[in-house]
C-alpha cells in the first residue's frame, strides 16, 4: 500500500519536478509488481519509507518510531482517501457535464454549476445515512443515481426543441411570430435566479428575437410545510395557468404580466415582490396581492372571481401535474431556470451577451 | 601566453584551511571520497582555463593552442610518473575513462601464449574480479582467487605466481588495507615469468610510498578518486605495452597506414591505449590535482597526517558506539561497518536526511563481503581532504543518535 501511496504523491509532485517523476516511475514499477503478486525487488518501499523516517529520527525520535511502525496503516488510509477523492472528482466531473452541477443532490453546493435553484432529489447525504444507520440505502441510491447519470449522457448531445414540450395553452411574451424561433424556459416563480434570467432577457431584447414561452414549475421540497422550496410558488403557478383562460386584449399576456411584476416589481417595503412572497407573505396575503394585480391589469371583479375559482380547480391542478411530468420525466432538469433555444439547453442563468 | 597563468604558484598552493572546498556547504558532510573525491577549486580553475583559453585538440594540430595542450598533457604524464617514482624511460602513461576501463584495456589485449594462469584476490572490486573472469574465457587458462590477510598482504605460494597474470588492488575500497607484500610479490612474480597489474584506484590519493617501491608492470587508477576529474590512468611498462595485441584501435594511434595495414609510432607506444580523442580538460585537471596534492597543507599538516588524524578520530568514535561491528582492525581513511540494530541502507538514508553522505551495500565487492564473509549490507565512510574534525564529530554524533533512537 505504501508503494501506491508513494506513487500517488510522486505522480503529483512529478508535475513540477523531474526528480519526483523518476521516483514516481520507480513507485509505479513496485505497484506493478505488487499488483501481479510479485515482490518489489528494488527496495523502493523501504527507501521511500526510510527517507520519511530519517527526517525525524534525530530530532523527533518518538515520532520517527511511531511513523516507522504505523506508516503502512497511514499509507492505506491515504490510498483509500485518494482513490475515494479521485472517484469523487470523476463523478463530479461527469455530473458537471450531465447536469451542469457537480452535485445533483445538492445543486447549490457546487460553485461551478452557475446560478440556479436546485431541485432536490430527496436523497440523504452520506453523513445523514451514517447517523440514520441507512448506509446501505444510501449506497443503493448512489448506484441508482450513477446509473441515471449515465443514462442522461446522450441528453447533452441532443438538439433541444422547445416545440416538443410546449402545449396549446402556452403564452408568449410578445405575440407569436412565425418568422421567429421559439425559446422555452422552465421557471419557478419563487426562484430568484429565474427572476434574474427574466431581467437579462429583457435587457438583451431576447423577446424581440424569439417567441419566448415558459413552463412553470414549483420546485418540490418534502422538508418544508408547504412541500415546496418556495412556499407560494404553487399558488402563483395556479394563477398563471388560470389567467390563460381569461385573456385580455393586451400586447403582453396577463400571466406574463404577473411574472413581470413578481420578478421586477418592488413592494411597498422597498424589497422585490418575489422576495416578499417567499419570506413575508402567507398564502392568503399572496392571493390578495395577485387579485389586486389582476384588477389593475383590467380584469373586473367577476373575472377575478372566476380566475380565483379556476386557479383552485382540478383542471388547473391537473395541468400543473402535466407540466411537472414534462419537467421531471422529459426534460429531466435538476436545476432551474432551464432555457432552451437554437437547439441548445442551459440549466442556469445565462448572461445578456448569450441572449443577444 | 603562459598556459598555466591561471594556476597558482607553489607559494600560493600552501594552504592552511579548506578554502579550496569553500563551495561545500557547512551543513553537508561528504564521506564518500572512496567513490569520488571532491574537486578543489584549483582543479576546477585549471579545467576552466583550458576551456576558456586554449580549448584545442592535442597531438595532432600545428596551431598554438594545440601545442599548449600537448605541453600540458606531457606535463601530466611526467607528474604522474614523478609521483610514483617511475622512470619515463621504463614506463608510459596512458589516459582512459576510468580504472575499470584501463584494466579491461590491458587484460583484453594480453597475448595468450605467455601466461599460464590468472591470479587475483578475494577482496577485489568487481572492476578486477569480473575482467579476470572474462580473461579466463579469452585465454583459456585457469584463474586462482587468493586470500588476503587482515594486514592486506596477499597469501600466495611460488606456484601461485608462476607465469601468472596477477591483478590485485594496492588499497582495498572496503577497509583501506594495503598490499603490504607488494614489493616481494612483484619480485617473485617477475622471477617466475609473470606480470603484476595493480588496481591503484584507492592508492594514489594517500601514501604512495608503497607504490614507489613496487616494480609493477601496470597500474591503473582514476582521476576522480584523486581530486581530479573523471578520468582513468594506466601507468604501464613499455615492455608490456609492446606485448599487447591490439584489439581496440582508432584515431590518434597510427604512424603509417596502408589499404590493409597500419603501424603504431615507435616514439609514442602509449597511443596503443589511447584510441580516439582524449579528455584534455580532464588530463589538465588531473595534473593540477596532483600538484595541489603535493602542496596542500590542511591545518598545517601534511595530507597523510591530516587523513590519519581524521581516520583515528572516526575509528575511535565508531568503535565506541555500542552495537556497531567494524571491519577495520585499524584506522583508515576508508572504514566499513554494520549495525546490529539498523540495516546499513536504512542508516545511509537516515544519515542522508541529516546531510551526511555515506555509502551502503557491498561497494562492488560482493564476492568477498556477501559470498565469503556473508556480511549483511555495510555502511562505508571514506574521508577526503575536504573533511574537517567538525564533519567527523557531526557524523559520529548523528550516527550515535540514530542507533540509539531507532531501538
Amino acid at each position: 500500500m505504501f508503494c501506491i501511496a508513494a506513487f500517488i504523491v510522486f505522480l503529483i509532485l512529478g508535475v513540477f519536478s523531474v526528480r519526483y517523476r523518476l521516483l514516481a516511475k520507480k513507485a509505479w514499477y513496485c505497484v506493478g509488481r505488487k499488483l501481479t503478486f510479485r515482490p518489489c525487488d528494488i527496495g523502493f518501499r523501504e527507501e521511500a519509507k526510510d527517507v520519511l523516517v530519517g527526517k525525524f529520527i534525530v530530532t523527533w525520535p518518538r515520532f520517527a518510531r511511531f511513523l516507522d511502525r504505523w506508516i503502512e496503516v497511514f499509507a492505506t488510509i491515504f490510498v483509500v482517501l485518494s482513490v475515494w477523492s479521485l472517484l469523487l472528482v470523476l463523478q463530479s466531473s461527469l455530473n458537471l457535464f450531465v447536469y451542469d452541477t457537480c452535485n445533483p443532490k445538492d445543486v447549490e453546493s457546487c460553485s461551478l454549476g452557475g446560478e440556479s435553484c436546485g431541485i432536490s432529489s430527496g436523497q440523504q447525504t452520506f453523513m445523514a445515512a451514517v447517523m440514520n444507520f441507512e448506509v446501505l440505502t444510501w449506497a443503493k441510491e448512489e448506484v441508482l443515481l450513477f446509473a441515471d447519470t449515465i443514462s442522461r449522457i446522450p441528453d447533452r448531445f441532443k438538439s433541444w426543441e422547445p416545440k416538443d414540450y410546449i402545449d396549446k395553452t402556452a403564452t408568449y411574451y410578445k405575440p407569436y411570430d412565425t418568422s421567429k424561433k421559439t425559446a422555452l424556459e422552465i421557471i419557478d416563480p419563487g426562484c430568484k435566479f429565474c427572476g434574474k434570467l427574466f431581467k437579462n432577457m429583457k435587457s438583451a431584447g431576447f423577446e424581440d428575437l424569439y417567441n419566448v414561452t415558459y413552463i412553470p414549475y414549483a420546485i418540490p421540497d418534502p422538508n418544508t410545510p408547504s412541500g415546496f422550496k418556495f412556499p407560494n410558488s404553487k399558488l402563483i403557478i395556479s394563477y398563471l395557468e388560470a389567467v390563460k383562460k381569461y385573456p385580455l386584449e393586451s400586447d403582453v399576456p396577463t400571466d406574463w404580466q404577473i411574472l413581470e411584476r413578481l420578478f421586477v416589481g418592488v413592494s411597498t417595503n422597498g424589497t422585490s415582490y418575489q422576495e416578499d412572497f417567499n419570506l413575508l407573505y402567507s398564502e392568503e396575503e399572496v392571493e390578495a396581492i395577485l387579485v389586486k394585480w389582476l384588477l389593475e391589469m383590467g380584469y373586473d371583479e367577476g373575472q377575478v372571481n372566476s380566475i380565483r375559482k379556476t386557479a383552485h380547480s382540478l383542471e388547473i391542478q391537473n395541468k400543473i401535474k402535466q407540466h411537472n411530468t414534462i419537467v421531471e420525466d422529459q426534460i429531466r432538469t435538476v436545476k432551474i431556470p432551464t432555457i432552451m433555444f437554437d437547439g441548445r439547453r442551459y440549466d442556469r442563468v445565462i448572461g445578456e451577451e448569450k441572449l443577444r | 601566453m603562459n598556459i598555466f597563468n591561471n594556476h597558482r604558484t607553489k607559494e600560493q598552493l600552501v594552504y592552511t584551511d579548506r578554502k579550496d572546498f569553500s563551495f561545500v556547504s557547512d551543513s553537508d558532510v561528504y564521506l564518500d571520497s572512496a567513490c569520488q573525491s571532491l574537486r578543489p577549486q584549483p582543479v576546477l580553475d585549471a579545467m576552466f582555463s583550458y576551456f576558456q583559453k586554449y580549448n584545442a585538440c592535442g597531438g595532432r594540430v600545428k596551431y598554438e593552442w594545440g601545442k599548449q595542450v600537448d605541453e600540458a598533457v606531457e606535463k601530466a604524464r611526467v607528474s604522474i610518473l614523478k609521483r610514483l617514482g617511475k622512470s619515463p624511460k621504463e614506463y608510459g602513461v596512458a589516459f582512459t575513462l576510468n580504472t575499470t576501463y584501463g584494466l579491461n584495456l590491458i587484460l583484453n589485449q594480453l597475448p595468450g601464449r605467455i601466461y599460464k594462469q590468472i591470479v587475483t584476490s578475494e577482496i577485489e572490486h568487481n572492476s578486477v574480479f569480473l575482467p579476470t573472469m572474462m580473461l579466463v574465457k579469452k585465454l583459456g587458462i585457469p584463474r586462482v582467487v587468493l586470500k588476503r590477510e587482515q594486514d592486506g598482504s596477499l597469501n600466495y605460494t611460488k606456484e601461485n605466481v608462476a607465469q601468472a597474470v596477477i591483478v590485485v588492488n594496492a588499497t582495498s575500497n572496503i577497509d583501506g588495507r594495503t598490499l603490504r607484500n607488494a614489493k616481494v610479490l612483484a619480485s617473485d612474480t617477475h622471477k617466475s615469468g609473470g606480470i603484476l597489474i595493480v588496481d591503484g584506484a584507492q592508492s594514489l590519493v594517500h601514501d604512495t610510498s608503497l607504490l614507489r617501491e613496487v616494480d609493477f608492470d601496470a597500474l591503473c587508477f582514476s582521476g576522480h578518486k584523486t581530486y581530479g576529474p573523471s578520468l582513468g590512468v594506466v601507468v604501464i611498462k613499455k615492455t608490456l605495452l609492446e606485448l599487447l595485441e591490439l584489439s581496440f584501435v582508432g584515431g590518434g594511434m597510427v604512424e603509417k597506414l596502408e589499404t590493409d595495414s597500419f603501424s603504431i609510432p615507435i616514439i609514442d607506444p602509449v597511443s596503443k591505449l589511447e584510441p580516439g580523442l582524449q579528455d584534455f580538460a580532464g588530463i589538465i585537471g588531473l595534473s593540477s590535482a596532483l600538484d595541489w596534492l603535493d602542496m596542500y597543507k590542511p591545518e598545517g599538516l601534511s595530507v597523510v597526517e591530516h587523513t590519519q588524524r581524521l581516520a583515528q578520530m572516526t575509528f575511535d568514535g565508531l568503535s565506541s558506539i555500542e552495537g556497531l561491528h567494524l571491519l577495520n582492525s585499524e584506522p583508515s581513511s576508508t572504514i566499513s561497518f554494520y549495525s546490529e540494530n539498523v540495516d546499513a541502507h536504512r542508516l545511509a538514508i537516515f544519515l542522508s536526511q541529516q546531510h551526511i553522505m555515506t555509502r551502503s551495500g557491498y561497494f562492488c565487492c560482493h564476492y568477498y563481503l556477501q559470498n565469503v564473509k556473508k556480511y549483511p549490507p555495510l555502511l562505508r565512510v571514506s574521508l577526503g581532504l575536504h573533511n574537517t574534525e567538525s564533519d567527523i564529530r557531526k557524523f559520529l554524533e548523528v550516527t550515535q543518535k540514530i542507533i540509539s533512537n531507532i531501538k
